[in-house]
């Protein structure tokens, strides 16, 4: 009850503040303006290295930066005041805006850019605007990622009046009508919707997790009772165009724990009885909507783009100023000032940018080649995205490849498919470079100097490797399926047998799952029930939690919201909390901070306290040093670990002398098998001092 | 192409105490005619020229003869129509049936009544894909009078009906408490579009290829699998596992030219339900990697523009009474009931025979053959069966009375049902009640136990009726054919990619 009442006083606070501001009436406002929030972060490293230097909106497509298309659609939506909130490399989107033509006074709409540094996800972004109360009526919400031509006005009629209807319908999904494997549809990203069939209404969601593992999908029963025919669809494509009320930022802020638009937000409100929330979908059959969300993505909505699929969003509709493309017979676009040489050949679906410079013999097909490259003598390039002032030395071959602004290949090169070189890399004489390879010249966190045998001796560039994006982002392996340009179907059905035939229990795979950084299929495979998610859900959070020093307050609350939430036994949250108070601990030793006394003091002086809200009687109390046991068991000096932890919760009072033991000595799981064993081999001495009350515990020594 | 119908005319349980050992369900009178009269002139209608009709063995006797008496009397053009006796599941029946059936069939059960054309069932099935092995009609209630507890929907997941040609793709019963309801991902793989209907009913009728009797089809590989797993069991443990079948299979082994060392009928598959066998064919049309060469299950609703229902409940049958009364055009009542100055409203029925004395007025109601009403009795959207005895000043409103009751003087009733032969005492009055048992007095004390343990009688009954089998998949078979599909998924999905 506590974050919603918290939530319910920010509501009314912010309601407040938006009719002062406004100071006309609300309907009425409701009719005049529509305002857009473009969330221009995606929170995802999928297209790294790439967006390692430049946001992902500003990403060219098609000699385009991403977020016009989106500026765009919105135009053509008829929106009249444009918010978009940025966080990483916030400024070169807020110098791009400014100087774009959507700052003009001749622009459709007004545009603001809001700074939200903070925020890691939708979620955050969504919290940061309910509490600078910048939103006044419904709006729209996208990301600055998509290409969409969908006509706007009956979608918004329909949501208005549903929610003239209804005020607790809070949200429309604009969903795009497609075959479930369409190549714009999101590998990773793809969900099922189950619709009622009259209404729209949503009344499920359920993402797929990897395409080959999830079996099933379950349906509450509640919904067949109150809808007579429900539509199972799995052939949308949701590019997270959304209309969403003024109550959409609030419930974000209600429940901070959602942080996905789609699987926490949709997900929250469609299985949470108590919000009484509507959920709708508006199902568009023609036209045109896909959001470039990873390279494969990017590669699809690209091809389409040269297709026309999108009209009137082509090349040749010349989004920016000074863009002068032309559009030829068999899907080739030109700027002006294009120096072709007489023996060269460009084939269909080709794009190419002004001052670009191809040499005889050169051959492009179903590529898009920037502004000012050179393609040298006999070159082949297909199905490649070369962007700006790009050097393709001579009788390179470059095969649906990514190449940044600025990058050379040497001659004689060879970029494999699925290859990615960032910007300003300089790709050696000769050198081939694999196709799941992505080379860059930015050092991130680690200094590192050029890898001659990637990219030659007179190159400049290393191998990117996102090892260290991993262990932050719990999709992880989603990305690993996704990120790449190819889809690389032959690896996955390998990793998917190697899954099937090692019978891993759920609890060994998620431990696995934070540990292992090598990008392995098998924990894709995971079925994620509920009582899994929970446990993910709040081990994230106490890790959260812990790494932004939140207050324990805070802490407690959002576990126990969470813990209502997934209806989950205190059994889990108890193990959930264990598990990430324990990794914690584990990493202080490993990465030799702190011993291993003065680890598991440092962490349980400050956290421990949450156990309060979570061990209630003695019972409890074992269960919880079982628990502690369990986990010990997976880490190193795990028996250490186990002693001092047990010492400082009878210290703290959290567990009492005749709950150990009984667990020691009544409990017969604490002594279940080999590794539990292994683990209480420092315990027995600890005992002995418990009983005998001596302070001898004060020399035991580390190991 | 030339269709079969097949009529399962079922003991109807479900209909006490209308339907009894004296009174079989499909010759209980809607509108004066017997049930199956529809279902025949149905059939007739559709230009089928040979129809089975299916009893139990008590009921044959009484089927035989209305067929050889009656209908067949009155009919100008022949259809062949045959009467056969067999005891045991609807799928069972079937089979026993194979060397009778020599075309593709309609199944058919014998309790509904619809306006819908039977020819535009035909032109549907006939439209199908060549794939289609067979198709299903569905139909909604479209009556708020019809007790809901008897319509017992199904979750029925078909493709969408706004595409061309919906096929049938998945049933599932209804889930229990707070059990969730898992759909399979290989389907929504295979068919992106899906629907899950909680309203549409099963109307038992299926158009099916003759295709779906072979045994040694590629129908159902579980199925064969299944069965070539029973076949190594001996063929004594097979028939201990199934005695029903077995015992009832001698009665109709006599039809059957198979004399196979192992009783194809012995097959798993010939032992479930129709509805299972249906369900297990359409889930196998997107179940197994070669789904894309197996049969499919087309899937029709009865359009909301015609009304389609089954006797499956008392109020069910009330309503078939007025939806018939409302079709038929209006026939002036026999000479004889009009005599002496009673009112008979047009739109009431009344059959050959009948007298009602002076002042007696019937509105919007159906009187059978041979009654006698006294004086001011007022009868109001009544079913009134044969041989029925009304004294005076009656007064009678949504009552169904069976055959042969006596009605005593200044008896009034409401809502009642009255089981046939009943003696209703003089004065009685009685609202929404069932009256049954031949001592009035035992009833009249017992009345609300009388309508529950009805109630009952009719859940538990349900299971037995041979042609119903709307709540007869049950969960452990489900569970197995999970399991079997779960393998499948494995295979399926790994060739795909």
């Amino acid at each position: 009850m506590g974050p919603k009442k918290g939530g319910q006083q920010a509501a009314g606070k912010r309601k407040g503040a938006s009719s002062n501001a406004a100071g006309n009436d609300h309907d009425a406002e409701q009719d005049e303006r529509l305002q857009a929030i473009v969330l221009s972060d995606s929170y995802q490293t999928r297209f790294r290295p790439l967006t390692l230097e430049k946001p992902r909106c500003l990403l060219s497509l098609c000699n385009t930066p991403l977020i016009e298309y989106t500026f765009e659609f919105l135009a053509l939506a008829g929106v009249s005041e444009v918010i978009v909130v940025s966080c990483a490399h916030a400024e070169q989107i807020q110098e791009y805006i400014a100087n774009s033509r959507w700052s003009s006074p001749s622009s459709p709409f007004t545009i603001e850019t809001v700074l939200s540094p903070e925020s890691m996800s939708v979620g955050d972004a969504m919290r940061d605007l309910d509490a600078k109360g910048l939103i006044t009526s419904d709006f729209l919400l996208v990301s600055g990622d998509i290409v969409c031509n969908v006509p706007f006005d009956q979608v918004l009629a329909e949501h208005r009046q549903r929610r003239a209807k209804d005020k607790n319908a809070i949200m429309t999904m604009v969903l795009r009508e497609a075959s479930p494997l369409h190549r714009t549809r999101a590998r990773a990203e793809s969900a099922i919707f189950v619709l009622d069939e009259q209404t729209n209404q949503c009344l499920h969601y359920e993402e797929i997790k990897t395409r080959k593992h999830m079996k099933k999908i379950s349906l509450e029963p509640e919904i067949f009772n109150k809808h007579t025919d429900l539509a199972i669809r799995n052939d949308f494509i949701d590019c997270h165009i959304d209309i969403c009320s003024p109550d959409v930022p609030a419930l974000f802020t209600e429940n901070f724990d959602y942080n996905h638009i789609r699987k926490d937000f949709v997900h929250g409100i469609l299985t949470s009885d108590l919000l009484g929330k509507t959920i709708f979908a508006h199902v568009v059959t023609d036209h045109y909507a896909a959001r470039v969300r990873s390279l494969q993505t990017y590669d699809a909505v690209s091809k389409d783009v040269i297709s026309r699929w999108t009209y009137p969003i082509t090349p040749d509709s010349n989004l920016l100023a000074d863009q002068t493309f032309q559009y030829q017979r068999g899907h080739i676009y030109k700027e002006d000032d294009v120096v072709l040489a007489r023996s060269c050949r460009i084939n269909s679906c080709t794009v190419i940018g002004a001052r670009t410079v191809v040499d005889d013999g050169a051959v492009i097909t179903g590529s898009v080649i920037g502004r000012r490259c050179k393609i040298g003598k006999n070159a082949k390039i297909s199905g490649a995205y070369i962007w700006d002032d790009v050097t393709i030395g001579d009788n390179a071959v470059v095969d649906c490849a990514v190449i940044g602004d600025g990058a050379i290949i040497g001659e004689s090169s060879h970029i494999s498919p699925g290859a990615i070189i960032s910007y300003n890399v300089k790709v050696g004489k000769g050198i081939t470079v694999d196709g799941n390879k992505r080379l860059t010249r930015t050092e991130g966190d680690f200094g590192r100097d050029t890898d001659y045998e990637a990219v030659g001796t007179d190159g400049i560039g290393f191998v990117y490797e996102d090892e260290s994006e991993v262990e932050e982002d719990d999709d992880y392996e989603e990305i690993v399926n996704s990120s790449g340009l190819i889809y690389n179907m032959a690896s996955l059905n390998q990793s998917d047998a190697s899954f099937t035939s090692s019978g891993e229990g759920t609890t060994a795979r998620k431990a696995r799952r934070r540990r292992i950084s090598t990008a392995s299929n098998n924990t894709a495979a995971s079925e994620e029930s509920d009582e899994e998610s929970f446990m993910r859900e709040a081990q994230a959070s106490v890790e959260r939690a812990m790494t932004e020093d939140h207050d324990i307050d805070i802490a407690a609350l959002e576990l126990g919201t969470l813990r209502m939430a997934k209806n989950a036994p205190f059994h889990e949250v108890r193990a959930a909390t264990i598990t990430a108070l324990i990794s914690r601990v584990s990493n202080l030793i490993n990465s030799n901070t702190m011993k291993a006394r003065q680890a598991v003091e440092h962490v349980l002086n400050r956290w421990a306290k949450l156990f309060r809200r979570q061990v209630f009687d003695l019972a409890d109390q074992v269960d919880l040093l079982l628990l502690i046991q369990r986990d010990c068991t997976r880490r190193m000096q795990g028996s250490a670990i186990l002693l001092h932890a047990i010492n400082n919760l009878y210290d703290q009072d959290i567990l009492e002398e005749s709950a150990i033991m009984q667990w020691w000595y009544k409990e017969p799981q604490s002594k279940g098998d080999a590794d539990m064993i292994k683990v209480g081999e420092l315990v027995p001495r600890w005992l002995e001092w418990l009983t005998t009350a001596e302070e001898e515990s004060e020399d035991d020594d580390d190991e | 192409m030339e269709f079969q119908a097949i009529i399962l005319c079922g003991p109807g349980t479900e209909l006490a105490p209308l339907v009894s050992p004296y009174m079989t369900k499909a010759l209980l009178p809607i509108a004066n005619r017997p049930m199956l009269y529809y279902s025949l002139e149905w059939c007739h209608r559709a230009g089928i020229s040979s129809a089975i009709v299916v009893s139990s063995s008590a009921a044959e006797q009484a089927i035989s003869q209305y067929i050889k008496l009656e209908y067949n009397s009155t009919q100008k053009a022949g259809m062949k129509i045959e009467v056969v006796p067999v005891d045991g599941e609807t799928a069972f029946i079937i089979r026993s049936l194979k060397d009778k059936i020599k075309h593709d069939f309609i199944l058919l059960p014998c309790d509904f009544v619809t306006d819908l054309p039977p020819q535009t069932v035909v032109d549907m099935h006939r439209n199908q894909p060549v794939k289609t092995i067979g198709s299903g009609i569905w139909y909604k209630n479209t009556l708020d009078s019809i007790d809901k507890k008897t319509l017992k929907p199904n979750l029925t997941i078909h493709t969408p009906l706004g595409k061309p040609h919906p096929r049938l793709l998945d049933v599932y019963p209804r889930p229990k408490g707070s059990d969730p309801l898992t759909v399979r991902m290989s389907m929504l793989w295979e068919h992106p579009q899906a629907t899950i209907s909680t309203t549409v009913l099963e109307a038992f009728i299926y158009l099916f290829s003759r295709r779906v009797l072979d045994d040694d089809g590629d129908l159902s590989s579980s199925a064969t699998l299944a069965a070539a797993a029973a076949t190594t069991t001996t063929t004594t443990a097979a028939a201990s596992a199934s005695p029903t079948a077995t015992s009832t299979s001698t009665s109709a082994s006599t039809d059957q030219s198979s004399s196979a060392p192992t009783n194809p009928a012995d097959l798993p598959k010939w032992k479930k339900s129709w509805t299972a066998l249906v369900r297990d064919i359409a889930r196998d049309s997107w179940r197994h990697r070669d789904s894309s060469s197996r049969g499919t299950v087309g899937f029709y609703v009865v359009p909301a523009d015609y009304s389609f229902l089954r006797c499956k409940s008392v109020s069910a049958y009330f309503e078939a009474n007025r939806l018939v009364l409302k079709q038929t055009a209006y026939t002036p009542p026999p000479s004889t009931a009009t005599a002496k100055g009673a009112v008979i409203g047009r739109d009431s029925l009344i059959g050959i025979g009948t007298e009602m004395d002076e002042k007696t007025n019937v509105k919007r109601s159906i009187v059978g053959a041979d009654c006698k009403f006294g004086r001011e009795c007022r009868i109001t959207g009544c079913v009134i069966m044969d041989g029925v005895t009304v004294g005076n000043g009656v007064h009678l409103d949504n009552c169904i009375i069976a055959n042969g009751v006596s009605v005593e003087d200044k008896v009034r009733l409401s809502g009642c049902t009255v089981e046939g032969r009943y003696i209703v005492s003089m004065g009685t009055q009685s609202k929404n009640e069932v009256l049954r048992g031949y001592s009035a007095e035992g009833l009249l004390d017992s009345d609300s136990d009388a309508i529950e343990s009805y109630d009952s009688d009719e859940d538990s009954d349900e299971d037995e009726d041979e042609s119903d089998d709307d709540g007869e998949i049950n969960e452990s078979e489900l569970e197995q054919s999970e399991g079997e599909g779960i393998e499948y998924d494995d295979d399926d999905f790994f060739d795909r990619g």
